[in-house]
């Protein structure tokens, strides 16, 4: 640090600064001053306190340069704000206390200045996270002199306005008057000079004005918020006036923060959008009081315009507030017009359930009902009970693309009632399996729709000018935010101090042994990349490899022993360990990910015994006490790969978001499920076995930037870091690495359309059966949405994102009349019915066509009544089914693509079905053959899980085959591809898991529970209970049993319900005080209001209510007064607030 | 004052590494036996004095604070009940006269003192002053002391490393900007840029009745404000009947309260 800070010093003052560039330049270099001594993870190595000086005035002289310029925010300006908030946080964070608790003296004045700024920025988490900093430190003074008290309620005061904990700034700020004036009698004793009472003047002015501010965002009233504002003004002018420089600082700058505060408070902007009460309310609930940048660009670009809402394109970094854009999109939508509905879809199970989680939580509020469906592109019975549920008027339903396209193929008319659909994760378009299902349900719906708007969220997509085009460029709006709420440093592993040791004979001539010192190569967000800026931390892990002579020259022999990349990650997660957070290590093979676990010798906190000691119990009673991971969870220390039970997994991404776990290594897998911010990215290696194209390949940028967004967690940490371990050492190999990775350039992440290959087949061949499956249901899917004809299917393709990015109108126009006449030969050849029947499958017409063939003959057995009265259907209707399926190509994908006979599945599938525990399935699949002698437990649970999504998906198109066949279906064989998704016994099970359960032993529980106090076993009815069940989970899982807390978090949110204030009306007799604190008070029966001077001023007209609210007591009560008071006109209104 | 005194050119300490200058008279006779000076410093020490705040407050109620006057009662701060100087009339008279001489014998641009009672840290007097064309800032401490020259600049060097650590920086640029508003500070001349100056200079005015050549004092001058010696310095008003100087002073003071 010493040495960037002395560069620092030599470069030119800002006197010389005159450009921008230069300025900007400047400021990223004293960031990296900052990053390398916050990231030194050398526990010797003190900060040398001596070097502040430099930062402290560097940051005062940004600070100032920026506020100067605050009116026009941009990037750069921001950048300076949010480098002087870096600084003064790190210095404030640096140096000892030494008892100061003055805000104006270091380090709190640090803090506090770092909070200011950072409420100036985008970064406002940040200075969430400094003012509660503050707040702790202030905590632990009790000053002894009614002076002091006094200035400790003042700091407290602001420390909790920045901190966004209005309730309690406005709590502490109604002491400050009876503060000031047991601080004026103690002035008196000692013949205080003016200048010491204009001081305590200014400091409960301004305390007062903090508070003042504090209740106006609270509940709400700009009004309130401007008063405040004025208030800090006149202090600071005040201030000025009298000389007393502190005071006038602050007051200035605290005028500037509640200027901001106002501009994006979420009562202001959203009531101004028509946004129902309920909703604000909600959002109140949450301590969502000021709208972030992104969502108030997101509102400027016509998100909630009554008329005629945009397309919207919204890309923004993780944590950054999406979800809050989408909730927006649909309460807007749904308002609009209350008889459409809405739709969520997101691309994997686990972000169905934690989206429909969120939904839920917040728009039962105001009326809107929250369906999940978490399932495939199975169908079942099941159907037409989904589309109804979907179609409910003012109703969201939450689920995966596959499903909404087989709803799409079914029922197409009932999206013309859709108001908004929102697709999150857009980016995985480019997706090679299902890219080309989304981007042809997009285009379906933007082409047949035309009323739809759609709103794509994505958080790594660069080609927004692509999407503006392929959505309409006049209808479409982008909203783009490259800053995470915390900010985020990256950087990757690097070798140095390499020493060779002496030769040494070995086989085929002589090897060295070659160690080296590892240390990592950090950078700071994209912008700071753009100057080039590089800070080098050494020696945070070690390694060595052997070279081998050949002929004279040495050279790194691969195949000798050499210390690996999951070793070196493993290193860097035991010293990241040591600081406080929570670290995620990404590595390539599930066995990789327990073998770095077992070797993880870190120092995890002893705390959090509770949690670790319920997540232990729940991995012992789900895989066995024996499993190591009933351990490693004790210890604080997880991992976390497909080969984990579901329930296992969500309880270990539980763990990991509530801390309990603060060490996870994971394969890739979890980037899919996971939506908990860690402090920490590891990332052990950029290549992966690819199984669909069973090569090894590098991870793409997109995935890298997804599971980097993962590191910060918003109003935990002010930095989360990314670290990217190369496969090699190799300096060559880090510096590609960090070139592909780190410094990701936008056409890495253009999203690109994956029609092209479709195209490509649809050139080579009229004859459907010749093209792969997956092209050939891409095709039928077309079809279902009556695109057959040349006309449409032009209409369709010029309105793909492909003929955006390939501008080729005659291969747009050659292609539709080739799929006309593909379609057209497919009806000709299979029939116009098994054409139709396949494109509601989702499956290829050559599957469809062998399924008829095979389940033809055998149609008698699948129908009512059934032929199986008497024996388990399990043994009569799944041999059938199993045997179709195994012959689809599309099906036979993981374990299930094994040769041998389809009855060495029969047996395990069966016991998945009868919901037996996987250590029972493995035992029976050794049996049979179905996996092999040395599987073990993950195998069985990779097993099940192959079984759960394809067969599901076979099943389920039997389905379709045999209703096209004959009528009166078996129910058990209608509900049997829900049955096989999700290993359940029973139906009411299934729809459990359908709703959102993730765990089947938990689902088959509550099914038990729910049969008992339903009407009939209807979706429905499940539905509602589900819904209804939060007051008696405690009934059916102890408290001290996960499940509970696990269902609690997948289906309700445990956010405290108190309201923080009651509003109630009040007619005034005066014209009263914006914003001043009133007293209540028993008067004759009435409840009248009194200033604070204890003049009666008006009455509550509801009294009652305002009992219930202070619980019969008006002693802790104090009530403020709102704007339009007075006259004794009734209409105003007052916020009642039970004072602690 | 430069009617009367004048500086002597400064003389480098090597302890410390600092440059040190003292007042002298012109006439040679002590200040003391300068009535017109004593007169002057007597009206610019009152005037400074009846410059403290009185009015409205925002927030107290019931507090009034009385307006300056020319009365015993509202100079009580200054005079014992037997019209004898306290150590507050010390402060008040050195802080004023240490003022007056950056203005009047130093060639500052621009220099400014404290309020009465001032609660800034660690300066008296903040003076502006060009160095080869640019501006900079000169933080000024005086220090009034018979017997303890050397626990006094200790004090003193303390405060000015706080502040040259960034401690106070907020309240310095916030008076700073002051200056700049309200006009007191030259054309051009940009409070940022002097606040962010890593030249900033650092004085201690001391009056004192001390043979101080026969004293190590300020010897940690250049440890707590490193970088060129121009940074530091000293001004030593040495006052010979040390009790007289100061009664006669307040005398002419008192002479005037009713």
């Amino acid at each position: 640090m010493r040495s960037l800070l002395n560069d620092l010093r030599q470069t030119p003052t800002p006197l010389a600064l005159t450009s921008r560039d230069k300025l900007v330049r400047q400021i990223k270099r004293a960031h990296v001053a900052l990053l390398q001594s916050a990231l030194s993870v050398h526990p010797a190595e003190e900060p040398n306190t001596a070097e502040e000086q430099g930062l402290r005035e560097y940051a005062l002289w940004l600070e100032d340069a920026a506020l100067d310029r605050l009116s026009e925010l941009d990037r750069e300006i921001e950048s300076a704000l949010n480098l002087s908030a870096t600084i003064n946080e790190f210095v404030g964070s640096l140096g000892p206390f030494n008892n100061a608790n003055s805000i104006f003296h270091p380090p709190l004045a640090d803090l506090l200045r770092s909070a200011i700024l950072a409420s100036l920025t985008s970064y406002k988490a940040q200075s969430c996270l400094t003012g509660r900093r503050v707040r702790a430190r202030l905590d632990q003074w009790q000053p002894a002199s009614r002076l002091d008290r006094l200035h400790r309620a003042v700091s407290l005061t602001v420390a909790d306005l920045l901190g966004r904990d209005y309730q309690a700034s406005f709590t502490m700020s109604t002491q400050l008057r009876a503060l000031a004036s047991a601080a004026v009698l103690e002035l008196g004793e000692h013949d205080a000079t003016g200048l010491e009472y204009v001081e305590l003047d200014l400091a409960a002015a301004i305390g007062i004005a903090a508070g003042t501010a504090a209740v106006g965002m609270l509940v709400g009233d700009m009004a309130v918020v401007l008063k405040a504002r004025e208030l800090f003004s006149q202090t600071a002018d005040k201030a000025r006036r009298d000389g007393d420089n502190q005071w006038h600082w602050l007051g200035e700058r605290l005028r500037a923060v509640t200027s901001t505060m106002h501009a994006s408070s979420t009562h202001r902007v959203l009531k101004e959008h028509g946004i129902p009460d309920e909703f604000i309310r909600v959002l109140e609930r949450d301590g969502v009081f000021e709208l972030w940048k992104p969502q108030l660009d997101a509102i400027h670009a016509g998100l909630l315009d009554p008329t005629d809402p945009p397309h919207l394109v919204v890309t923004l970094p993780p944590g950054a507030g999406k979800t809050l854009i989408a909730e927006l999109a649909i309460v807007s939508g749904l308002q609009r017009d209350p008889s459409t509905f809405a739709m969520y879809i997101a691309p994997s199970r686990a972000l169905v359930n934690q989206v429909s989680v969120d939904l839920r939580d917040r728009l039962r509020a105001c009326g809107i009902q929250v369906h999940t469906i978490l399932a495939g592109a199975e169908q079942s019975t099941l159907l037409g009970a989904e589309l109804e549920l979907l179609s409910q008027h003012g109703a969201v339903t939450v689920t995966t693309p596959e499903k909404l396209d087989a709803y799409y193929r079914n029922a197409q008319s009932i999206f013309d009632n859709s108001s908004v659909i929102i697709f999150d994760e857009v980016h995985k378009i480019e997706d090679s399996t299902r890219g080309a299902t989304i981007e042809s349900l997009i285009t379906r719906l933007i082409s047949l729709q035309p009323k739809i708007r759609l709103v794509l969220l994505s958080g790594v997509l660069s080609n927004h000018d692509e999407l503006l085009e392929w959505l309409g460029r006049e209808r479409t709006r982008v909203v783009v935010a490259q800053r995470r709420p915390t900010r985020q440093v990256r950087g990757v592993a690097v070798a140095h101090a390499i020493e060779r040791g002496a030769p040494r004979p070995a086989k085929n001539g002589l090897l060295r042994r070659v160690r080296f010192s590892g240390g990592l190569s950090m950078v700071h967000e994209n912008q700071d990349i753009d100057y080039g800026v590089v800070v080098q931390i050494p020696s945070i892990f070690s390694g060595f490899y052997n070279e081998r002579l050949y002929g004279r020259v040495w050279r790194r022999d691969a195949s000798a022993a050499h210390s690996t990349t999951n070793d070196h990650a493993v290193t860097i997660a035991e010293r990241l360990a040591i600081s406080p957070g929570t670290t995620l290590v990404f590595v390539q093979t599930p066995d990789f990910a327990e073998s770095c676990c077992r070797r993880f010798r870190g120092h995890i906190p002893t705390m959090h015994a509770r949690g670790r000691d319920l997540l232990s119990k729940f991995v012992a009673s789900e895989l066995g006490r024996q499993h190591e991971l009933v351990g490693l969870c004790g210890r604080g220390i997880a991992f976390h790969h497909a080969k984990l039970p579901t329930s296992v997994q969500r309880a270990v991404e539980l763990g990991l978001e509530r801390g309990w776990v603060q060490v996870v290594f994971a394969t890739p897998t979890l980037r899919e499920g996971l939506n908990t911010p860690v402090t920490n990215v590891v990332l052990a290696g950029y290549s992966y076995w690819d199984s669909g194209k069973e090569e090894r390949a590098h991870i793409r940028e997109t995935d890298f930037e997804n599971l980097a967004g993962r590191a910060g967690r918003p109003l935990r940490e002010p930095e989360g870091r990314v670290i990217l371990v190369p496969d090699s050492m190799a300096q060559a190999s880090v510096v590609t690495a960090a070139k592909k990775y780190l410094l990701v350039g936008e056409e890495a992440l253009r999203v690109r359309s994956q029609f092209s290959e479709l195209g490509e087949w649809i050139n080579r061949s009229d004859d459907i059966f010749r093209m792969p499956e997956d092209h050939q249901s891409t095709l039928l899917g077309l079809v279902a949405a009556g695109l057959d004809g040349e006309d449409s299917l032009r209409g369709f393709f010029q309105q793909t994102l492909w003929a955006v990015q390939d501008s080729d109108g005659d291969k747009t126009r050659d292609i539709s009349t080739r799929c006309a006449k593909v379609i057209a030969a497919a009806r000709e050849s299979a029939g116009p019915d098994r054409v139709a029947v396949a494109s509601r499958t989702g499956l290829s017409l050559t599957s469809v066509r062998l399924l008829f063939e095979r389940l033809s003959p055998e149609t008698n057995v699948f129908q009512t009544p059934s032929s199986f009265d008497e024996r388990d259907p399990v043994d009569v209707v799944v041999p059938l089914l199993l045997n179709a399926s195994l012959e689809l190509k599309e099906i036979r994908k993981g374990s299930l693509a094994k040769d041998g006979p389809p009855g060495m599945h029969l047996l395990p599938i069966k016991h998945w079905l009868r919901g037996s525990q996987y250590q029972v399935i493995l035992g029976s699949a050794i049996e049979t053959g179905a996996l092999p002698r040395s599987a073990d437990l993950g195998d069985a649970v990779r097993y099940c899980s192959d079984v759960s999504v394809w067969l599901s998906w076979s099943f389920g198109a039997c389905l379709t085959v045999l209703e096209s066949l004959v009528s009166d279906i078996d129910s058990w064989v209608g509900s049997s591809p829900l049955l096989v998704r999700y290993g359940v016994t029973t139906r009411l099970a299934a729809y459990m898991c359908l709703l959102g359960v993730a765990d089947r032993s938990t689902a088959q529980t509550l099914a038990d529970f729910c049969r008992l106090s339903i009407r009939d076993e209807s979706f429905s009815e499940v539905q509602r209970w589900i819904s209804e069940s939060e007051t008696i989970i405690d009934d059916i899982f102890p408290e001290n049993d996960l499940r509970n807390e696990l269902f609690r978090s997948q289906m309700f949110k445990q956010r405290s319900r108190v309201p923080p204030y009651l509003l109630v009306e009040a007619r005034y007799f005066t014209v009263t005080e914006t914003g001043g604190v009133q007293q209540l008070a028993i008067d004759q029966g009435a409840l009248v209001i009194r200033d604070r001077k204890g003049r009666l001023v008006g009455e509550v007209v509801q009294p009652q209510s305002v009992f219930d609210f202070c619980h019969g007591s008006l002693d802790a009560a104090v009530g403020v007064a709102l704007p339009n008071g007075g006259n004794g006109a009734a209409g105003s209104q007052m916020a009642i607030f039970r004072i602690a | 004052m430069d009617k009367h005194c004048r500086l002597t050119d400064e003389r480098i300490v090597d302890l410390g590494d600092y440059t040190e200058a003292m007042v002298y008279t012109i006439s040679g006779v002590e200040l003391l036996d300068h009535a017109e000076f004593m007169e002057e410093l007597a009206l610019r020490i009152m005037s400074r004095y009846e410059s403290q705040n009185y009015g409205d407050f925002l927030v107290l109620e019931d507090v009034t604070v009385e307006a300056p006057e020319r009365t015993k009662q509202f100079y009580r701060r200054l005079f014992t009940q037997n019209g004898m100087p306290t150590a507050d009339f010390t402060t008040e008279a050195s802080e004023t006269l240490c003022l007056w001489i950056e203005q009047a014998l130093c060639p500052t641009i621009c220099a400014e003192g404290n309020p009465p009672h001032s609660a800034d840290p660690a300066w008296d007097v903040l003076s502006i002053f060009l160095d080869r064309g640019t501006p900079r800032l000169r933080v000024v401490q005086v220090k009034a002391t018979q017997h303890s020259l050397q626990d006094n600049c200790n004090i003193a060097l303390t405060g000015f490393k706080r502040v040259e650590d960034g401690h106070y920086a907020p309240q310095l640029l916030a008076k700073l900007r002051s200056m700049q508003r309200s006009g007191r500070l030259p054309d051009g001349v940009s409070a940022r840029d002097l606040m962010y100056d890593g030249r900033k200079a650092y004085r201690i005015t001391v009056m004192h009745n001390q043979d101080h050549q026969q004293l190590r004092m300020l010897t940690t001058y250049n440890q707590k404000i490193p970088g060129h010696r121009d940074r530091r310095s000293a001004h030593l008003v040495y006052v010979n009947r040390w009790s007289d100087f100061w009664k006669a002073l307040a005398g002419a003071i008192y002479a005037k309260l009713t």
